[in-house]
This record gives C-alpha cells, sequence and structure tokens, in this order.
C-alpha cells in the first residue's frame, strides 16, 4: 500500500512538472490570430485565403513565413491534410484548393476546410475552419434597349437560382477595379442582377473586362472574371517598338542611320584619300 | 651667304634659349602636377574634386569647350585663308594649325579626365547610341584630329624636305629624323601637284568638318533641357564664340612668336592690322549672339530663366559675367575699331584679355545652369549647391593648359613656324641646287 502511494505520489509530481515545464514553455509562445476566407474564381480556381498574425511588443502584427497545414474535414468529422501553405511578408497565404476535392456528386455541396498553426517555434498551436457551400455566377454583356448591359446569373452548385443574394459588378483598370452602377445589386428570384453600363470606357482593343462578385456568408467571395468588346479602343501612344531618338540603339532612326553615317564615312574617306596620297607621295 | 640659305637659316627651328628652357621646365612640371593629381583622381574617384550632383560638370567640361572653340578657329582660320589664296596668309597659316592640333588632342584628353571611369570609355565605342550627342562629339572630334594632323603635317613637306638637306652635313642624325618624314620629297612635279591638291581637298573638307564639331559641342548643351542651354541659338552662338577666342588666340601666339623669334620682318604690323579686324568682327558678332542669347529671355522672362539670369546679371555671378562681356567684347570691339588699338602690342594684350574672358565664359556656360535645374535635387547636402573647383580640378586644367603650351613650343622647336618654301617663292628667292621646286 505503502508502495502503491509513493508511486502515485510520484507519478503525479511528475506530471505536474511536465504541465509547468510545459505551459511555461506555451507560455513563451504568442497566440495566433488566424483568419481564413474562401474565394471562389469561377472557372478558374478556388482559393483558401488566410492571414495569420499576433500581439507583439508594437500591437498586433502579422506573421510572416509561418508555415500552415490545410486539412480537408470529411464525413464524421475526420480531417485529412491535403497540404501547406506558408506566410508571406504580410502574414498572408494562399492555397489552391485541389480540384478533385470538390465535387459535383456531394450530397449537400457544402465543405469545411481547416487551417492550422502547428508545431511552431514562436507561435502556440490554433486553427481556424472555413465552412461554405459551393456556388457558380453565369455573367455576359447584353444589349437590352439599346444598352449595354452586364447580366449576371448567381447559381448553386446543383443550378439552382439564389435568390437575393449581393452583387457587385466592375470594370478592372489599372489601379483598382471601377464599381460600375451601384456599390452592390440583390439577386431577383431567378438569382440575376442587370446593370446597365451607363458610360462607355476605354479598352485595350475595345475590350473590357469586368468582375462579378458575389459576397456572401454561407459561399465566401464568387467572382468570375470575363471580357466583352464593349469598350472604346484605346490608340496606344507608346513609342516603345518604334524607332526614336530616345530608343536603344538597335532602335535608332533610320535617318539618323543614313545620313550620319554616310557623313562619317565621307568624311574618313577622304582623310584615307589623304593618307594614300602622302604615300603616293613617298613613292614618286 | 645665298639670299636662299639666309632665309632658310632665318626660319629654320632654333635651338631653346636659356629662357626658351625654363619656359618648356615650366611647363612638364605644372604637367607633373597636374598629371599627379589626375592619378590621385582616378585612385580615390571623383570625390577630390568638387563636381556633385548638381554641378557634374564644372571647369573640365568649360575647358573641353574652351579647346573645341580654339582648335575650329585655328583650322578654320588656315583653311578659308588657303581657299581664298590670301597673299598675307603666309606667316600665320602654320601657327594656326598647330593651335587647332593641340587644342583638338587637349580637348580629347579633357573628356577623358570628366570621367570617374576611364577605363570603360571603350563602351562609348561598343554600345554608343547613335541619337546620343556624346557619340556625335566622339566620333567627330577623331575626325578632326585626324583632320587637323594632316593640315598642318600636308603643308609641312616641302620645309621638313629643307631642313633635311640643311641638316645632312652637319647634323646626320636630325638630318634622318627629317628625311624620315619629309617622306622621299625631292619637289618633283608630280609631288607638287599631288600635295596641292590634297592641299585644297583637306581646305575644304575641314571647313563643313569644323562647323559640324563646334555645333555638335553646342548640342551637347543644347538637347539637354536646362535653363540656358535649351536654345536653338546655341550653334551659331558657340561658332561665333569659338571665332573669337580661336582668333585672340592666334593673335596672341602670333606675337609671342615674332617677339621670341624676332621675325618682325615676316610678321608685320599689317599682319596685325588685318588679324584684329578679323577679331573686332568676331567680337562683333558674338555680341550680336549674346544678346540674343540673354535678351529675348529675359524678355519673355519664364520663371526659372528669369532666377538664372537674375543670377548672372545682378547674383553670385554678376561680377564674372560683367567682367567677360565688357572685358572680352565691349573694351576690344571699341579698342579694335580704331587703327591704333591694332598695333602688335596693343593686338597682344587684347588677345590675352579675350583668351582669358573666353575662358570665364565657357564656365559661366556650364555652371551656373548646372545650378538651375527645373526640379531640384533630392536629399543632397547644401554645400552641393555651389560649386568652386577643388585644388585637383585646378591642378588637372592647368596641365592641360600647360601641355598643350607644350606641344605647341616642341613643333616650334623642331619645325619651321613660317613656312620655308612658300616664302621663298613668294619673295621670288631660288634654291642655289634647285632640289625643291615651287
Amino acid at each position: 500500500m505503502k508502495r502503491i502511494k509513493e508511486s502515485f505520489f510520484g507519478i503525479s509530481g511528475l506530471l505536474i512538472a511536465f504541465i509547468l515545464i510545459s505551459s511555461t514553455v506555451n507560455a513563451q509562445k504568442a497566440k495566433p490570430r488566424i483568419s481564413v476566407d474562401y474565394v471562389n474564381n469561377v472557372g478558374v480556381e478556388r482559393l483558401i485565403k488566410a492571414s495569420v498574425k499576433y500581439r507583439g511588443d508594437d500591437g498586433v502584427v502579422p506573421a510572416p513565413h509561418t508555415m500552415l497545414n490545410i486539412y480537408s474535414e470529411f464525413v464524421e468529422d475526420s480531417l485529412v491534410k491535403i497540404g501547406t501553405a506558408e506566410t508571406n511578408m504580410k502574414g498572408e497565404a494562399t492555397f489552391v484548393i485541389p480540384e478533385n476535392l470538390i465535387t459535383a456528386d456531394s450530397a449537400s455541396f457544402e465543405y469545411v476546410f481547416h487551417v492550422k498553426v502547428e508545431k511552431n517555434e514562436s507561435l502556440r498551436n490554433a486553427s481556424k475552419s472555413v465552412k461554405f457551400v459551393d456556388s457558380s455566377i453565369q455573367a455576359e454583356v447584353v444589349e437590352i434597349d439599346s444598352v449595354i448591359t452586364v447580366r449576371a446569373i448567381v447559381v448553386d452548385a446543383a443550378g439552382n437560382p439564389l435568390e437575393d443574394e449581393k452583387v457587385s459588378v466592375a470594370a478592372d483598370r489599372l489601379f483598382s477595379p471601377l464599381t460600375i452602377g451601384e456599390s452592390s445589386y440583390r439577386t431577383d428570384k431567378s438569382g440575376t442582377v442587370l446593370v446597365p453600363l451607363e458610360e462607355t470606357l476605354p479598352g485595350v482593343d475595345g475590350n473590357l473586362k469586368f468582375i462579378v462578385t458575389m459576397e456572401g456568408r454561407a459561399f465566401g467571395t464568387v467572382k468570375k472574371v470575363f471580357e466583352a468588346p464593349v469598350g472604346t479602343p484605346i490608340v496606344d501612344l507608346s513609342t516603345y517598338d518604334d524607332r526614336t531618338m530616345w530608343s536603344p540603339p538597335n532602335k535608332t532612326p533610320w535617318f539618323l542611320l543614313i545620313f550620319p553615317n554616310l557623313i562619317i564615312l565621307g568624311m574618313w574617306a577622304v582623310i584615307l584619300l589623304l593618307f594614300y596620297n602622302l604615300y603616293k607621295i613617298s613613292k614618286l | 651667304m645665298t639670299p636662299y640659305n639666309e632665309l632658310v637659316a632665318d626660319l629654320a627651328p632654333r635651338k631653346f634659349t636659356k629662357l626658351g628652357k625654363m619656359w618648356v621646365a615650366l611647363l612638364i612640371v605644372i604637367t607633373l602636377t597636374g598629371t599627379a593629381a589626375y592619378v590621385d583622381q582616378i585612385r580615390k574617384g571623383m570625390v577630390v574634386t568638387n563636381l556633385r550632383d548638381y554641378v557634374l560638370w564644372g571647369v573640365y567640361i568649360s575647358n573641353f569647350v574652351f579647346f573645341v572653340a580654339t582648335s575650329f578657329v585655328g583650322s578654320l582660320t588656315a583653311a578659308v585663308l588657303r581657299l581664298t589664296k590670301s597673299s598675307w596668309r603666309t606667316p600665320l597659316v602654320r601657327i594656326a594649325e598647330t593651335i587647332a592640333f593641340s587644342a583638338i588632342l587637349m580637348a580629347g584628353i579633357t573628356i577623358i579626365l570628366d570621367m570617374g571611369r576611364p577605363d570603360r570609355l571603350y563602351n562609348v565605342f561598343l554600345h554608343g547610341r547613335l541619337q546620343s550627342p556624346i557619340t556625335w562629339d566622339v566620333v567627330i572630334i577623331t575626325t578632326y584630329i585626324a583632320m587637323s594632323f594632316l593640315l598642318l603635317y600636308m603643308p609641312l613637306l616641302p620645309d621638313l624636305a629643307i631642313l633635311r638637306n640643311l641638316y645632312k652635313k652637319d647634323r646626320p642624325k636630325m638630318a634622318r629624323w627629317y628625311k624620315w618624314m619629309a617622306l622621299n620629297w625631292h619637289g618633283s612635279k608630280a609631288q607638287w601637284i599631288l600635295q596641292s591638291k590634297s592641299i585644297q581637298i583637306l581646305a575644304i573638307a575641314i571647313v563643313p568638318t569644323a562647323l559640324i564639331l563646334q555645333t555638335v559641342d553646342a548640342w551637347l548643351f543644347s538637347t539637354t533641357f536646362r535653363i540656358g542651354w535649351n536654345s536653338t541659338n546655341l550653334g551659331p552662338y558657340f561658332i561665333a564664340g569659338a571665332f573669337v577666342v580661336g582668333t585672340g588666340t592666334l593673335v596672341t601666339l602670333m606675337y609671342v612668336v615674332r617677339r621670341v623669334y624676332s621675325y618682325e620682318k615676316y610678321i608685320t604690323d599689317m599682319h596685325f592690322d588685318k588679324m584684329g579686324k578679323m577679331l573686332a568682327f568676331a567680337c562683333l558678332i558674338y555680341l550680336y549672339f549674346n544678346i540674343n542669347e540673354y535678351l529675348l529671355p529675359a524678355f519673355s522672362s519664364p520663371k526659372a530663366e528669369t532666377e538664372h539670369l537674375h543670377e548672372m546679371f545682378f547674383g553670385h555671378y554678376s561680377t564674372m559675367f560683367w567682367f567677360v562681356t565688357i572685358g572680352g567684347l565691349i573694351i576690344p570691339i571699341i579698342i579694335l575699331l580704331f587703327k591704333k588699338g591694332r598695333k602688335p602690342g596693343v593686338v597682344f594684350v587684347i588677345g590675352i584679355l579675350v583668351v582669358f574672358t573666353s575662358w570665364w565664359k565657357r564656365y559661366l556656360i556650364v555652371v551656373p545652369s548646372l545650378l538651375h535645374p527645373f526640379l531640384p535635387i533630392q536629399g543632397v547636402p547644401e554645400s552641393w549647391h555651389s560649386y568652386y573647383p577643388s585644388l585637383h580640378e585646378w591642378a588637372i586644367i592647368s596641365s592641360n593648359f600647360a601641355l598643350a603650351l607644350l606641344i605647341i613650343t616642341y613643333i616650334f622647336r623642331y619645325m619651321p613656324v613660317i613656312p620655308i618654301q612658300r616664302t621663298a617663292a613668294e619673295e621670288g628667292i631660288v634654291e642655289p641646287q634647285a632640289e625643291t621646286k615651287s
């Protein structure tokens, strides 16, 4: 009995010591704050965008070069690791979801992914999940009453229209997208929004790139990017390919290649002739 | 002694006198000091100069423009006097040709002095853009050096042959050198025809070449979008300025040669009178271009131009500006308009004044414009907003001048300053053995 007692206290002591040590070690690590978004670039790729921050001496700061493990949740809450992503200097990481994980025969078209910080030297273990229902956007430019209009239809994975979802339409520009019409529209029963293009916009070769975005808690961010030849063609004023006075040597203007070189050759022909005359004088 | 032998003895090169040796020693010391400063500049970099982000072309480029201008008129005067067959030209042309040759050599060297990494000069030839005025400048200077050399050398052949014959007995070693340089000249008709034709071609070809040289020099500045430089007037303005400095240098050297060699009977008062008139005319033309260059921007008064002009007329550079304008143009014009003002001594003093002020004129063209860029340069120390050449710079450009004078001195030491054969022909003096024919 005494030996059992001694053993119990001994093991308990070891456990307490282990807990204290591990908590002390853990206390030196920062607690990460993970945020995760799902972005569906329709027809291109599906992404998990994660951002990791922690409270440092100067407040909340990004956690660069942090390795994140990405898990997919399957039936009965089983998690399967599907890959890793490393944060950049801004503490942000992007993970491309393999196409085979989003299957058309899924029962509910609902997916859950977990992003975890694990076994990190300076951050404690942490996890954050994102849950979404697969959906899609069909978009095109149509002419309604002689007005160029962007028509976008939002549907779920089974092709059923999604009503009362918030959709915005923008034209892609050099620095940031230019919102067309109002900041956002709500889809009708047929899952459709119609956004008229009130003014013509310039585009390279007359092509405009439109970005239709639906942002909803259930669906994540769903984007459809498409081009349509409805812009005013931009006249390219760049002289990059031309032969100009400010071009590199291989694009010297023809007049500058021809006339100065002719003058130079003419002058040096005279000089060589005169040196030849000197030679002839010496031989006379 | 026959008149011919007397003439040859009179015009043949002479050994240095004691004063001549002291002069050469002084020039060598200055050249060596400058060379040491340049070696230090190569070793430590351009930091030993006071060239910084604002004034990156200082006295070196002022010197370069000065030498190009001097050389321009040297060749042009010689060529024009030959082409117009001016009867009084004979004693002057070789002096003009020598000035042209030595000045253009120095201009070429000055560009290299201004380079932080002269070892990379070959890249200008390998990768130069034909659109760049720098490339044009390198091409035209190389061409002009070759032409100036030919313009000096080609007419020398008969004289070299005369010296070869002169030294054959007494100084055979010298005679061998002259024989080598005379290219087997024996004054045959065929040689005379070929030489005359060559000089004629050269005299014609060097006129457009000299004009291109001076214009390209101006374009180095005018193609740069800077106050005081970006002007269509700059090409002719530079040419007019070159006439002033070149003629000034020529009359100065004419006087020195006349005094040192006692050539009063060859370089006469008439020559100074004519050259004095030419200098007055050059100053008048240059004054006209100066008025164009300053009055019109002052009249239209764009803000940046007004600041620049104010600095020149009333500000930091006003003393230098008015000294250059009044001392280098107006006073010479007034004095040279009078016959008494065209006496040798007076023309010499005016020549020195013109040359001195012409150098400072180039300084005024280069430096103040660089201190007034359209966009101020950010994040540079206050001291970089002004420019005073460093001791290294002064030493190096002094050696430039010394080397130019050394070249002229040595050419005059071993070559006849006044063409012997031509003078003999003009004076109707015939060589006894008739070895050389005119």
